[in-house]
């Protein structure tokens, strides 16, 4: 059967050990593969999750992401990102949520906020705009990557196209800014909790 | 009819009295509270069986019962009545009638109570009367009853006896026909036990008594017998319509199928008079002759078995309760076979068929047999405390269960429940706990060879053990010590043993005594009745193969599955491989490991000839696999001795560049202000990884560097440490703080090594090892102590220059933490060799003791340097690191996603993080209980790492 026998290659290619391959070949495999999730390959996303997470929990703690599954499944995760140091989001911490589609890492996990963020490209129901979310998506990043990313995001949004227009509007007046952020954090906060 | 009221006492009185009279006082009350139907059967009961001790039963009872047989007049009440009458005619009589003498009887009896009892009879028989077909009866019995006060008055000889026991025959023909219309009640069994039991005891006694003098006691019986036989026919000629036969059947029709019994009863009365003790031998045989004729003969022999029970139960409480070191199969076999059973051929009136007889003689072995394994099984406990002096039970319970296999089952339940009891609780110690199971496997060896019992009452040991901590050093150290065991000897006094107890049996008796069913997995095998498994093999070599063959132990599926699968074959008869069982092969491994790392560090010379003759031993039981890492560890001793014999050798080597100055130059012997202190170090090098190569100079022996020849006294124990258990934490700085005698030699050492073995380097593991110190003191006493690098090293600090040192200033000089400073420093306060002293500030300092004191500190010195060296340095408890920080180091890896796991959830409890633990840990895979979690967990909240409330992990 040689559609099984490639689909295995591709896998294999793209297994945790080798996340960095060529995403030509990637690009090549998306559609097969993501057309086609077998069990086999579920089991390889699981694989590839607890490697993700073996990596995740063994690299340096401080950098202020991290996530893990949330409860049995490993197909969803709890992120927590705190804000990087210098920018208005220091010491402030979200929550997000990850879901990783069966046939990861061809297709991008959906992130969302859980805790409410007030940010130019995160709308009111937690959606975040960010392009290696979507169309710029490459099966060499990891949850960590993406998380990094996000976290960068905070301190650096894209203004061009905003979710939160009054966020955007008002990113240029950091005191003006950091005085609604911090309101709004501590109602979600409150909220939260 | 006429009426039934006499005025004088009537003498079948006084004789029912006499004969029938004995109710008990429990009787007694439960009649005076009201005569039930039941009541009335136990009173009937009474007057069937129970001889003498009449004298408990109070008019009181006579009036309820007069009274209830008005009230209700139920026919069986009559009897009641009777029956009381009759103890209360014996009360009246009076205790001090005296026996056999028939016509004082009445006379004795006071006035007043007779004419009551009168009354009462009349009222009794009044009320009767009117009871339909009873009243002929009554009416009869009242006839008789003046008949015989006149012939009482006219003679009071033998000579009237033919004629009283014609009327008390017909008397009690009506009696009796009441009684029979009821069932017998179960109630006359119990009181016929205890008459047997009585008459059992007499008879034990008066076997005892007679043991010395068996002809007259022979002579006796044979009298009585005589006499009984004369009895019997006086009965026929009294009656020649009844026939009697043997076997209690008469040839009468049913209705008056009792007349005979009747008849004996009375004529049993009769005879006997007042004085009737069933107690004597023959009166209790006739007894039993007599009811065997009434048709009792089940109830009969059912109280005699309970008799025999009961005096089988006294014998073994006697004899066997409480003692064990007497093997008491053969006294109770005697006892049963010289009393028991031939006082039960006299109940049975010496006419025992052979078959009975035969059956008889079955049913005893039995019972003793089963009455034994109940005492044994009950004390099995103590036995296996008290072994191996308690073998002689312990082989008495052996035999019992081969005969009653099915009891297993019992006493491993009985046995598991006193152990839950008495030993698994926190105030047994482990050694304690070690030692009840393993003289439980080995008692249990003796009795029950298949294992059943021990896998069944050792589960919850093992369980429980396996929860102590240091159980498993314990049986560690008991499997590599005690090796040498007595089991051939054991095994040939106990095939011994089987021989006899074949012979007591007869091998016959004894196969059929033992039932098929044990081997009804294999009815091949039902032939041979031999133990199974181990003891068969060494019992019986000549057997064939499959007449070996051993069917396993009987299934115990109602002890469910705890019991843990019964060891099998040889397996079950080996203590090593039990105690094995409890942990498995590997952790036993690791821990001798350890113990053997331990050993080997500590101490001087390469000798490793005990050492090795345990693994080889031990080789036997845990297999080759997991003891290959002491193996090693074994190899690089004699490894280390080649190479230190290289090393010396090398120096006699003029073209070898030794660097070594003698210590005296170097000016490396400390001088203390004792006088020079002498060096003889013995470290543990590792050498370090060069190329592949490890090995690890751990064991400094502290050579007499003072000596010319510094190899000498310097000898190391080199190791491969990848073989090694994870060693304490090496403490490397320790080595600069080495006298610089000990450490130039050490230094010259690694050199050697390397150009020996080169490219291999030694790493010194300084903390090890061993150092014999030779402390002069100044008045020129001479003190020699074993210790610790470590320790050698505070010592060495205190130079004449140097006397004293505070401990912070002590602590930096030694290259150490200021508490292990103190707790070495100790040691050497403790053998008198230093002073600790409070200064006004409250900081510690230490002083050498001063000269003079030099050899009153020398004699301390002596003392405390013979005691356990580990035990005085507290500070690493060994070479090997400990339990805990292997286990934290185990845990280490998996506190990153604990900790990623609680920065993404707030609080998770213990249960939680130990499934997520397990579901998404997949390298190194998450294996830890979640007992263990739990203790890392609490260690990581000991550290402030992680905070606890309410059940919930939370990160601080």
């Amino acid at each position: 059967m040689p559609g099984d026998t490639e689909q295995l290659a591709v896998v294999d290619g793209v297994g945790p050990g080798t996340a960095a391959a060529g995403s030509g070949a990637v690009e090549a495999s998306k559609a097969h593969a993501s057309s086609q999730p077998t069990t086999q390959s579920s089991a390889q996303v699981t694989k590839r999750l607890q490697s993700e997470l073996m990596a995740l929990m063994t690299s340096a703690q401080n950098d202020g992401v991290s996530a893990f599954p949330d409860g049995d499944n490993i197909f969803i995760w709890i992120g927590t990102i705190v804000g990087g140091a210098g920018t208005v989001y220091e010491n402030l911490s979200y929550k997000l949520s990850l879901k990783f589609p069966v046939d990861y890492p061809f297709q991008p996990p959906t992130v969302k906020f859980e805790t409410p963020c007030f940010h130019p490209n995160v709308d009111q129901y937690g959606n975040i705009c960010l392009d290696i979310l979507r169309e710029k998506w490459s099966a060499s990043y990891t949850v960590r990557t993406i998380l990094l990313s996000i976290q960068s995001l905070l301190g650096e949004p894209n203004n061009e196209s905003p979710l939160n227009g009054y966020a955007a509007h008002l990113w240029s007046n950091e005191e003006e800014y950091l005085k609604v952020l911090t309101k709004k954090y501590q109602e979600a906060v409150g909220t939260n909790k | 009819m006429s009426s039934p009221s006499s005025p004088s006492p009537s003498p079948w009185q006084v004789y029912v009295s006499g004969s029938l009279g004995s109710g008990s006082l429990g009787l007694g009350s439960s009649a005076s509270l009201g005569l039930g139907s039941s009541d009335c059967r136990l009173a009937i009961a009474s007057i069937v069986s129970i001889p003498g001790g009449a004298q408990l039963v109070s008019r009181h009872f006579v009036n309820a019962a007069v009274a209830q047989v008005n009230d209700e007049l139920m026919p069986p009440l009559r009897a009641a009545a009777i029956a009381c009458l009759a103890s209360i005619s014996e009360t009246g009589a009076g205790a001090g009638a005296g026996a056999g003498d028939e016509a004082s009887m009445p006379q004795k009896m006071p006035r007043e109570d007779m004419r009551a009892l009168e009354d009462a009879l009349a009222r009794a028989a009044a009320g009767v009367q009117e009871h339909t077909a009873r009243c002929d009866a009554l009416g009869e019995m009242a006839n008789l009853q003046s008949e015989d006060s006149q012939a009482l008055d006219e003679e009071s000889d033998n000579g009237n006896k033919r004629r009283r026991t014609t009327k008390l025959r017909r008397m009690f023909e009506l009696e009796v026909q009441t009684a029979a219309a009821m069932a017998m009640p179960s109630e006359t069994s119990e009181i016929l036990t205890a008459m047997a039991v009585r008459a059992l005891d007499d008879f034990q006694k008066k076997r005892d008594d007679a043991m010395d003098d068996d002809d007259d006691d022979d002579d006796e019986e044979e009298e009585e017998e005589d006499d009984d036989d004369d009895d019997d026919d006086e009965i026929g000629d009294d009656d020649e319509a009844v026939t009697m036969n043997h076997d209690g059947t008469s040839n009468r029709e049913k209705p008056q199928r009792w007349l005979p019994g009747s008849t004996l009863l009375a004529y049993q009365t009769a005879h006997a008079n007042g004085a009737f003790a069933f107690g004597s031998a023959r009166s209790f045989q006739r007894t039993c002759f007599h009811l065997r004729v009434l048709g009792l003969g089940g109830v009969l022999d059912a109280s005699l078995g309970n008799a025999v029970r009961r005096c089988i139960a006294k014998w073994l409480s006697k004899r066997a309760d409480g003692t064990f070191d007497e093997v008491c199969l053969r006294p109770l076999w005697r006892f049963v076979g010289r009393v028991v059973l031939s006082w039960l051929r006299l109940a049975n009136h010496s006419r025992l068929s052979e078959s009975s007889d035969h059956l008889w003689r079955q049913r005893l072995r039995h019972l003793a047999l089963d009455m034994l394994c109940t005492t044994r099984a009950d004390a099995l406990f103590d036995m296996i405390v008290d072994y191996p002096d308690s073998l002689p039970a312990l082989r008495d319970l052996a035999v019992c269960l081969q005969v009653h296999p099915e009891r297993l089952e019992g006493v491993a339940k009985g046995l598991r429940a006193s152990i839950k009891r008495r030993l698994l609780h926190p105030g047994a110690s482990t050694s304690d706990l070690l030692t009840q199971y393993a003289s439980m496997a080995k008692s249990l060896g003796h009795v029950d060879s298949s294992g059943t019992v021990l896998a069944v009452a050792g589960a919850p040991v093992a369980a429980y053990l396996r929860g102590r901590p240091d159980a498993v050093r314990g049986i560690v150290e008991m499997v590599s010590e005690n090796e040498e065991t007595d089991e051939m000897e054991e095994s040939a006094e106990n095939r011994s043993y089987q021989a006899w107890v074949e012979s007591v049996f007869g091998g016959a008796a004894f196969r059929s005594l033992t039932p098929q069913s044990h081997h009804h997995e294999d009815p091949g095998t039902s032939a041979t009745q031999q133990p199974t498994s181990v003891e068969c093999d060494r019992s019986a070599p000549g057997l064939e193969p499959w007449d070996a063959w051993n069917p396993g132990p009987p299934r115990l599926a109602s002890l469910g599955s705890s019991a843990a699968a019964p060891p099998t074959g040889a397996a079950a008869g080996s203590l090593t491989s039990t105690l094995v069982g409890i942990y498995g092969r590997e952790a036993l491994a690791n821990e001798y490991r350890d113990i053997m790392a331990n050993r080997l560090l500590a101490r001087f010379g390469y000798a490793i000839d005990r050492e090795l003759r345990s693994v080889e031993l031990l080789k036997m039981r845990l297999g080759e696999s997991p003891l290959r890492q002491v193996e090693v560890m074994l190899r690089d001793m004699a490894d280390s001795r080649r190479v230190h014999a290289g090393i010396r050798a090398m120096q006699s080597t003029p073209g070898t560049p030794t660097s070594v100055r003698t210590p005296g130059r170097a000016g490396g012997t400390p001088r203390t202000p004792f006088g020079p202190v002498t060096m003889t170090p013995r470290p543990v090098a590792a050498p370090a990884a060069v190329g592949d190569a490890t090995a690890r100079s751990a064991c400094a022996q502290s050579a007499a560097l003072a000596s010319s020849n510094v190899f000498n006294s310097l000898s190391a124990t080199i190791i491969s440490h990848l073989f090694w258990p994870p060693i304490a934490k090496s403490d490397e700085a320790l080595i600069d703080a080495l006298p610089v005698g000990v450490k130039e030699g050490l230094e010259a050492y690694a050199r050697r090594y390397a150009s020996l073995k080169s490219p291999r380097k030694i790493r010194w593991l300084p903390h090890l090892g061993c150092v014999t110190l030779r402390i002069q003191g100044a008045s020129g006493g001479t003190v020699e102590v074993q210790c610790t690098p470590a320790q050698a090293s505070i010592i060495a600090a205190f130079t004449p220059d140097a006397p004293s040192w505070t401990l912070s200033d002590l602590a930096r000089k030694t290259a150490c933490s200021v508490d292990a400073c103190r707790k070495r420093a100790t040691f050497w306060v403790s053998r008198g060799l230093l002073l600790e002293r409070t200064s006004q500030s409250g900081g510690l300092s230490y002083e050498a003791a001063s000269c003079a004191d030099g050899s009153s500190g020398g004699g301390a010195a002596t003392i405390g340097a013979t005691a356990d060296r580990r035990d005085e340095d507290g500070e690493d408890g060994g070479a090997v690191a400990s339990k805990e920080e292997q286990e934290s180091d185990n845990m280490a890896v998996y506190e990153s996603y604990i900790m990623g796991m609680l920065t993404n959830f707030d609080s998770l409890s213990l249960e939680r993080i130990h499934n997520m633990l397990k579901m998404f840990v997949v390298s190194p895979k998450y294996d830890k209980s979640q007992a263990e979690l739990s203790k890392f967990l609490q260690r990581l909240v000991t550290d402030e790492t992680l905070m606890y409330d309410g059940g919930m992990f939370k990160k601080k």
